[in-house]
């Protein structure tokens, strides 16, 4: 299903590319995009990596890996096994993260866009729902790929509004 | 050629992808020591015990770039430690930034494989070995003081 991008969100295909780019050359997976999302995310025992893109865009970037798919993807990572439970989870999948903003980043660049990423922050828990203030403009995309299902989107903030109009 | 080499990551994931590659690439025998972020870097860095540094450029409590110019500015007449910087920043700009104007003698973007990691270090790894053979160069006094 294709959604019209908002103004803030112009470019935002950077980061569905990005993130087909980095499952091959830092996991060796080649992943399906099966399209933007619309509804809430919900998931049960979950990750969630977020990180920043502050510059001509104002976007939160983020990825989302269900407790099956989140171990799988790190360990085709980092070339060895990371149990859901290990801190060491945070890490590589934050790294992952990191590496998803530097692709979205130079990918902007390419178009003229000038953004600086931020650290990245991860969160895991249960029951995890992506909330997020009303007609603040959001892409999500679904990916398959050969671990699971792979969530990545990208909300703007204001200044994303402002800077397009 | 043994090389005693400071990591420095705020990613302890990645602090061990960086050197397991290193060992892959069988350019050196490495010994490591790793720093969390530049802050830590530099209270471990010792120039008389590290010959040369793999730092990441986004890090807390002290950024990569600001490091490396840290240690550039500290740096005795005559030394050069080698810096490599393995980052997520690639943009032409960052990387003109770091080679041009921040002290870095070499550039990695991640993700990296063994094959790009070997095709980046070995024209550096050379002239380190050169500079080694040299009575006069830094690595041949300190292989003479060694000795």
């Amino acid at each position: 299903m294709s959604i019209e991008a908002p103004t803030a969100l112009v470019n935002s295909d950077c980061v569905a590319e990005a993130f087909e780019s980095i499952s091959s050359s830092a996991c060796s997976m080649e992943v399906k995009n099966l399209g933007q999302q619309e509804g809430d995310i919900v998931s049960n025992e979950a990750i969630l990596a977020v990180i920043s893109l502050m510059g001509q865009v104002d976007w939160s970037v983020f990825m989302g890996l269900s407790q099956d798919v989140a171990p799988k993807m790190a360990a085709k990572f980092a070339g060895f096994e990371i149990p859901f439970d290990s801190p060491d989870l945070a890490d590589a999948v934050g790294e992952l993260a990191n590496i998803l903003g530097g692709e979205v980043k130079a990918r902007l660049d390419g178009r003229g866009v000038k953004a600086d990423i931020s650290l990245p922050s991860v969160l895991r828990g249960d029951n995890l729902k992506l909330m997020i203030p009303r007609d603040t403009p959001l892409i999500r995309y679904h990916f398959e790929t050969p671990v699971g299902e792979v969530i990545v989107g990208v909300v703007a903030g204001r200044k994303s509004t402002l800077a397009a109009g | 050629m043994e090389i005693r080499a400071l990591v420095v990551d705020d990613s302890g994931i990645m602090r061990k992808m960086v050197m397991r590659t290193l060992i892959e690439t069988k350019l050196a025998i490495f010994n490591f020591t790793e720093a969390k972020d530049g802050l830590d870097a530099l209270q471990k860095y010792d120039p008389q015990a590290i010959d040369l540094i793999f730092a990441d450029w986004n890090m807390p409590n002290l950024c990569g770039i600001d490091m490396v110019k840290a240690i550039r500015s500290t740096e005795a007449e005559g030394r050069h430690v080698p810096i490599v910087m393995i980052t997520t920043e690639g943009t032409m700009g960052k990387v003109e930034e770091a080679l041009n104007d921040g002290g870095v003698d070499c550039y990695i973007v991640k993700p990296f494989t063994v094959d790009i990691v070997l095709q980046k270090l070995e024209p550096l790894l050379a002239r380190m070995a050169e500079e080694q053979k040299k009575p006069s160069g830094f690595f041949g006094k300190l292989a003479a003081k060694l000795n």
